[in-house]
């Protein structure tokens, strides 16, 4: 740290401390006062030295405090620090890398345009001597570098690409801000208007926006669900693909639903034709697929955004279920080996509570009024189940509830007059964040969960707070029971241990499968790393990947999904002026490595200090002789001695 | 005092000499109400102070009456009360008399600067003041300044008198005018020796700053006792004497009287050292003449005459009565 001064030519105000000694020393040369008799005073004391040493009064330092603070503080003292490292407050350039800049336009995609012409403004800004900041404006804005110069701003954009995700161009203005400062500017290269950016006040006054795009014609795939039951044979399986207009021109495309690998112009799989208006959306039902197994939904021909038109899934393969129940009722046992005889392709074991070994075997273990000691290793089942449950939070004891609503969830499909489910009394149960109410009643005037549902690690439990019935299940007019019956199996029923895993863009990777099994090496589309137990890795790129874990490779399917980008159409862009290069000189090379720090406030205080000092003293001395003469009778005390 | 107090005096003209101030007429109003009463005092011829515990004097009013002793004069003895109670009683009565007044003004350099409001300004007008009530009352007065030593010793010493009756007040007027600051310290003892050389059981007012070596002072005292006179001590200081702040920055002092020059520190403590060295002084001057039987009473000199007839002079045993 070094010290100095903005306006050193104001410590020439020092030189009143000059007079300011003369005067003082004058004071001391008095000339000599005659006095009545020297008698007295020559009682008193002996004469002083004659050549003694002037010394002066505390008032004269105090005020030459005073003085020398004011001279300071005219002069604007600063101490200089090292900056630390850190971003440069000066011009920031922010580029959208959301999907849909991946629209194609003019012979190349809008993304190339904003970056070609990001590179250039960065040039531009770079010699005209400013530091540059760049960040990516993804679903997180990221700082690519900071207190770079032209050219190696330009680099840092050049070697930006896409991302398959949506962007936050709000959260990265302020970000930008923050890079900026006061005094800072901020490009802002995206395919949305000025207009349709939300800003900060802050932000939108740094900010200029080069806007790239217009037109964009694009029709999506929306979504892709495969409906299975493990209870059917595989060409009984569907997949429903929606399909999104999202131009303003009635189109008509084709929906092919091929197995993974195929070309895209595969003639396997099955197609669907479909015409669509403008803005319209519509659903296409694709079953008799004769083969299982990881399969991809594209949409021709192709359009200005080629991410959305292609979707990935998985066919299930049919996979034995095995189950597992531990009840005490003879009649539930009965009920349920014949439903599963009816069910086929599943096999029920059943087993006093007392018989109880945790097993993995087991794909569904159900337990009847009944808390194991520790949770299964597979999905399970609580019917009612008493207090002590790992899984399930049970709040209270039985109690009389009516239903009330009935919430969307796979277990509820298809499931209608649900009251029937109940019988005379009910166990409370208490949601909590990863069992959440699928069915809901109330009792005692308030809301009380009736089923929950949800996956406590990886496994997918689910807690009635009513038992099953056996004569439910035996009789043909207890509808009610049968659907919620095979719904919850259908629902438990574990997918095969090797299927391949489906994601959507965006999503957060946890290096852990569902049946925990650790991820320890992840290749994608533009991805190829090693992950740590507690690694969290962002998926930002459709497309196939794979996962390595020590039971072996896993194929994880993650597609786009994502209407806001898929919606590309832009109006025209309306004529703007260049944007100007800041005419600012650029700050110096010492501005940028120092951190100036001003002292002036602090040695204000010292002078408005020494001031009141200054007050004090001539208040302790001065005054104290004016009120000897003023304020007492002189003469009292001599009138006392003379008594 | 009662009298003073509810006449009003003249105000006090910011810069006027207090001594033409005593002899403003409403000054004199106001003394020509009070007499001067003496303790023991008097002269050989009659006049209107009455005076008491004098065994040898005749008059008509009764003082009281004493056991006869040896050598009293027969002609006092009471016969009617000896033929009462068979006891020898004689009488005595209040005497009458003129009093021989004398005001000695120290007119040294320490009493200077001569300008109004100075201690010598002061001193004269209490003189004068005095002087007029002594003359209402019939006292003989006489009046002295001793001048400093460097005019010629003792017998530069102005006097004037004696004076009787108001008539005279033209000349003491005069002579009190033309006493001026000398310039070499005073020699009070000497001084007054010269002017007590005939005088006996009179009064002596004695005006001085008594600023000086005590034992002078004492030597002083020691000839008023010897002439048998009442001495009244009016010790008159300045403000610059009470408090030395004005020195501040001074570190040379020079003596008004002598010329010798001292240096001092001008500090607090130097000038609170002073103080109590004052006071002591003042104390010790009362004690010197307590021990003969004097009064003594100090002023301020910008006190005004009103506050010296008011505070100051009971102090002296010099009743104003009406």
């Amino acid at each position: 740290m070094n010290l100095g001064l903005t306006a050193p030519l104001w410590l020439s105000a020092l030189g009143v401390l000059v007079p300011l000694v003369w005067l003082y020393l004058r004071t001391r040369r008095r000339p000599p006062a005659y006095v009545s008799s020297l008698v007295l005073w020559r009682a008193i004391a002996e004469p002083v030295v004659q050549k003694r040493r002037p010394r002066l009064p505390l008032l004269f330092f105090v005020q030459a405090l005073l003085v020398v603070a004011g001279a300071l503080a005219l002069a604007q003292p600063f101490a200089r620090r090292p900056l630390l490292p850190g971003p440069a407050k000066d011009a920031v350039l922010v580029l959208d890398v959301s999907a849909s800049m991946q629209a194609r336009e003019q012979g190349a995609t809008r993304f190339t345009l904003a970056r070609d012409a990001a590179r250039a403004r960065a040039e531009e800004l770079g010699r005209a001597g400013r530091r540059l900041t760049v960040i990516a404006a993804g679903q997180q804005p990221q700082v690519i570098g900071t207190d770079l110069d032209g050219s190696r701003a330009a680099a840092a954009i050049a070697a930006l690409e896409p991302r398959d995700t949506g962007g936050n161009l709000t959260a990265a203005a302020e970000l930008a801000v923050a890079q900026a400062g006061a005094h800072g500017s901020i490009d802002v290269f995206t395919d949305v208007a000025a207009d349709g950016l939300v800003l900060s006040r802050d932000a939108r006054a740094l900010s200029t926006v080069h806007r790239f795009g217009v037109g964009g014609a694009n029709v999506a795939l929306a979504g892709v669900r495969v409906v299975a039951s493990p209870f059917d044979p595989p060409g009984r399986t569907r997949v429903v693909v929606t399909v999104r207009n999202h131009s303003t021109e009635t189109r008509t495309v084709e929906v092919r639903v091929a197995p993974l690998g195929a070309a895209r112009d595969t003639k396997d799989g099955a197609v669907r034709p479909l015409t669509l208006g403008p803005g319209a959306t519509d659903v296409v039902s694709i079953d008799g697929l004769a083969w299982t197994g990881p399969f991809q939904a594209i949409l021709s021909p192709g359009d200005d955004l080629p991410l959305d038109d292609v979707l990935y899934g998985v066919l299930p393969s049919p996979v034995p279920l095995r189950i597992l129940l531990l009840s005490e009722d003879e009649a539930l046992q009965r009920a349920l080996e014949n439903l599963a005889r009816n069910l086929g392709s599943v096999t029920l074991r059943t087993l006093l509570p007392i018989q109880y070994q945790p097993d993995g075997a087991d794909g569904v273990t159900i337990f009847d009024r009944f808390t194991p000691p520790q949770p299964p290793p597979g999905n399970a089942v609580y019917l009612a189940p008493p207090r002590g449950n790992a899984d399930v939070t049970v709040a209270g004891g039985l109690l009389h509830a009516r239903f009330a609503e009935q919430r969307e969830h796979p277990l509820t499909h298809g499931l209608s007059n649900a009251h029937t489910l109940l019988g005379d009394d009910v166990v409370t149960l208490a949601p909590s964040a990863t069992m959440r109410p699928v069915l809901l009643g109330r009792a005692d005037g308030r809301e009380v969960p009736l089923v929950l549902a949800g996956e406590v690690g990886s496994r997918r439990v689910v807690a009635t707070a009513f038992p099953l019935r056996a004569g439910d299940l035996r009789s043909a007019d207890a509808l009610p029971a049968l659907v919620f019956t095979i719904g919850l199996l259908r629902w438990l029923a574990p997918a095969a241990a090797d299927a391949p895993l489906t994601r959507i863009v965006g999503e957060r990777l946890r290096a852990g499968f569902p049946d925990a099994t650790p991820i320890a090496h992840l290749e994608g589309p533009g991805v190829a790393r090693d992950l740590g137990p507690s690694d969290e890795i962002t998926l930002d790129k459709a497309g196939l990947y794979t996962a390595t874990s020590p039971a072996g490779p896993r194929q994880i399917l993650v597609s786009f999904i994502d209407p806001t980008e898929s919606d590309i159409a832009r109006p025209p862009i309306p004529e703007t002026p260049a944007a100007p290069v800041p005419t600012a000189e650029p700050a110096p090379v010492s501005a940028r490595l120092w951190q100036e720090l001003p002292y002036t406030r602090e040695v204000l205080l010292v002078a408005l200090a020494a001031m009141l000092l200054e007050w004090l003293v001539v208040a302790a001395s001065g005054p104290r002789m004016r009120r000897r003469m003023t304020a007492a009778p002189a003469h009292a005390d001599v009138e006392g001695a003379a008594r | 005092m009662a009298a003073l107090r509810a006449v009003q005096p003249p105000a006090t003209a910011p810069g006027s000499s207090l001594f033409e101030q005593a002899f403003a007429p409403a000054t004199l109003r106001v003394l020509d109400r009070v007499r001067l009463r003496a303790a023991h005092a008097s002269g050989e011829r009659p006049g209107h102070t009455r005076v008491r515990n004098r065994g040898d004097v005749s008059g008509t009013e009764l003082e009281r009456h004493v056991a006869y002793a040896r050598g009293d004069d027969l002609r006092r003895i009471d016969w009617n009360v000896y033929a009462r109670l068979d006891e020898l009683v004689t009488r005595r009565f209040v005497a009458e008399r003129e009093v021989p007044v004398w005001f000695v003004v120290d007119s040294s350099g320490s009493m200077g600067p001569d300008e109004a409001c100075s201690k010598l300004d002061m001193a004269r007008a209490i003189a004068a003041i005095l002087a007029t009530v002594s003359l209402s009352g019939g006292d003989r007065v006489s009046l002295a300044a001793i001048p400093g030593r460097k005019d010629a010793g003792p017998a530069a010493t102005m006097s004037h008198g004696p004076l009787r009756s108001r008539r005279a007040l033209g000349e003491l007027r005069a002579f009190l005018a033309g006493v001026h600051q000398a310039d070499g310290p005073a020699d009070l003892a000497a001084g007054l020796d010269h002017l007590l050389r005939q005088t006996r059981r009179g009064m002596v007012l004695l005006l001085s700053d008594f600023l000086c070596d005590l034992t002078a002072v004492e030597r002083a005292l020691d000839v008023i006792a010897s002439r048998l006179c009442e001495a009244k001590l009016v010790q008159v200081l300045s403000r610059d004497d009470r408090d030395p702040a004005w020195l501040y920055g001074h570190d040379v002092l020079i003596d008004r009287e002598t010329g010798a020059e001292h240096r001092i520190d001008p500090s607090p403590d130097t000038f609170r050292r002073y103080e109590a060295a004052l006071l002591e002084h003042v104390a010790s001057l009362g004690r010197l003449a307590a021990r003969r039987g004097m009064a003594s009473a100090v002023t301020i000199s910008d006190v005004g005459l009103l506050g010296f007839l008011r505070d100051e002079l009971p102090r002296l045993g010099l009743g104003l009565v009406r």
